[in-house]
């Protein structure tokens, strides 16, 4: 089954430092944009949402169409239309993992544009096992 | 690589586990490296001010990577959404990873098992429901004594705004509180004099082990490089602070104490306070189910009114937390006054009735109704004009 999915990862400031359309879905020339769209939507819910509960990881947070927001950490964000619970928490980790790791690179500047390709294709395999 | 043995070469990092943490660094590697980075820093700047700021700027970068990496790490899968939550992370296990040792509460484990004993006398018969599990009397944390006060302040039907007016309400006896107390250990304290400043005091601070200040660079403090991680830390998790570091002489010793302080923005003070009320609500909650007699049940029905009404006061009028000692009146810890120019609200608020009156016809009782149901989910009616009150006929 073809699914959709992009992964976003978001600076404090709201400016987007990574994306990836992570879905096996045949890509449509509007869909990108509209999932920026959902996901910069879902935003202003993250936020409101953060300092109610303590929990990391919230699961569907908003809606549109049968496209569903996730996200963990408030940073790490996912649209996807998949019911997979478990393996969006998974994909979750693992790439939280990854991205620490990114972080702890003294060179890197945090808030800044994740440019590592070996992140980018460990993040594309983590989607295809988990999602 | 002393004494680090064998590492398995990766090529990209990436592919690295990442660390436990258990490695130990060697005490004399990180002076030297410390102090080159002072040094270097040294040469980059003018005066002193512009070269605490580079401190802390780097400092600051190690601080919010070090509470990514901990959360990972120590916390499983939970957030700090609580101001005294995030100051007990920084003390115990941020202190713990990067310096060895936890820090210890300012005012003393004596006092958590005195409020606690003091409120569990006065409900002896609930005493069960009133200590949940959490509040073992072994190893109180800071926010075990922050409730405590809470749900104290909360029995006494007003809150404590600070150790000043724990003193006065003259519980305990004087010597077990002393504002300004310097404890022997290194510690984590609440400021006196301000609601929302917090103080954490090293005898020794590691990065200051090393170092003595020339006479000509005043009151530089290599401390601030911590002062950074710590600001690092407030700062990621959404609790913005202006952090400084100090240096504070004690008296029969030779070399001073570091403080730094930690002066959080006004909008975290306020929702701190908030949620330390709601605390108190939570406690008060817990009471009425567990009361037993019906004066027990009316007396804390009493309290839940006056503590929620306080809380909708201040979110309704919007105000920081010292405002509201302000307008709550000395005599009547129920009576609030609220001035602004030529604007005076008076509202009382006695058991479960709110008596509102002033010229200020913004704060109406749909108004106070309104707040009071969004906060703490009770309704109010508004019943008109006053006619009749404890029993006397008013007009």
């Amino acid at each position: 089954m073809a699914t959709t999915a992009c992964f976003m990862i978001v600076s404090r400031n709201d400016i987007p430092i990574y994306e990836a359309e992570v879905g096996t879905a045949p890509k449509k020339e509007d869909a990108a944009h509209q999932h920026q769209f959902i996901l910069h939507a879902a935003l202003d819910i993250v936020q409101d949402l953060a300092w109610t509960t303590s929990a990391m990881f919230l699961k569907a947070i908003d809606r549109f169409n049968d496209l569903a927001v996730s996200f963990i950490h408030t940073r790490l964000m996912l649209l996807h239309d998949s019911r997979n619970d478990d393996g969006i928490k998974t994909f979750f980790q693992e790439v939280h993992e990854l991205y620490i790791k990114i972080l702890l690179n003294p060179l890197y500047l945090p808030g800044s544009r994740i440019t590592s390709s070996q992140f980018d294709t460990k993040v594309r395999a983590l989607a295809r096992k988990y999602l | 690589m002393i004494g680090v043995g064998k590492i398995k070469q990766y090529t990209n990092v990436l592919d690295k586990p990442l660390s436990k943490g258990k490695q130990e660094v060697s005490l004399s590697a990180f002076a030297f490296l410390f102090s080159e980075l002072v040094q270097y820093n040294q040469t980059q700047v003018d005066n002193i001010a512009e070269l605490e700021r580079r401190l802390e700027d780097a400092g600051y970068a190690v601080g919010a990577r070090v509470l990514e990496l901990l959360c990972h790490r120590e916390k499983g899968n939970r957030r700090e959404t609580r101001l005294l939550g995030i100051l007990s992370f920084v003390h115990s296990t941020v202190w713990k990873v990067l310096f060895g040792k936890a820090l210890e509460i300012g005012f003393g484990g004596t006092l958590v098992k005195k409020v606690l004993m003091e409120v569990s006398d006065r409900f002896q018969d609930m005493k069960d429901g009133l200590l949940p599990d959490a509040w073992d009397l072994g190893e109180p944390t800071m926010v075990d004594l922050w409730s405590c006060l809470v749900l104290r302040s909360a029995v006494q039907g007003s809150r404590i705004e600070s150790l000043a007016a724990l003193q006065q309400m003259n519980l305990f006896p004087l010597e077990q509180i002393k504002p300004n107390c310097s404890p022997v250990a290194d510690s984590l304290e609440k400021g006196t004099e301000h609601e929302d400043e917090y103080m954490i005091s090293e005898k020794e601070l590691l990065v200051n082990r090393f170092i003595s200040i020339l006479k000509d660079m005043g009151t530089f403090n290599c401390g601030a490089f911590v002062a950074g991680i710590v600001r690092g830390v407030l700062d990621s998790a959404g609790f913005p602070a202006v952090v400084t570091a100090h240096f504070v002489p004690v008296e029969g010793q030779l070399r001073p104490r570091t403080t730094i302080l930690i002066k959080f923005a006004e909008e975290v003070d306020t929702a701190s306070f908030m949620s330390d009320m709601s605390l108190g609500l939570n406690a008060l909650l817990h009471l009425n189910l567990h009361a037993k007699g019906t004066t027990e049940r009316s007396k804390i029905r009493m309290m839940f009114t006056q503590v929620s009404c306080s809380l909708s006061l201040v979110s309704m009028f919007e105000l920081v937390p010292s405002d509201l000692v302000s307008i709550s009146s000395e005599t009547n810890a129920s009576l609030f006054i609220y001035r602004n120019a030529s604007d005076v609200a008076y509202i009382l608020v006695c058991v479960d009735d709110i008596v509102n009156t002033g010229n200020h016809n913004s704060y109406d009782i749909e108004h106070i109704s309104q707040s009071a149901y969004h906060v703490v989910g009770c309704l109010i009616k508004d019943v008109g004009q006053l006619h009749d009150f404890l029993g006397v006929g008013v007009n």
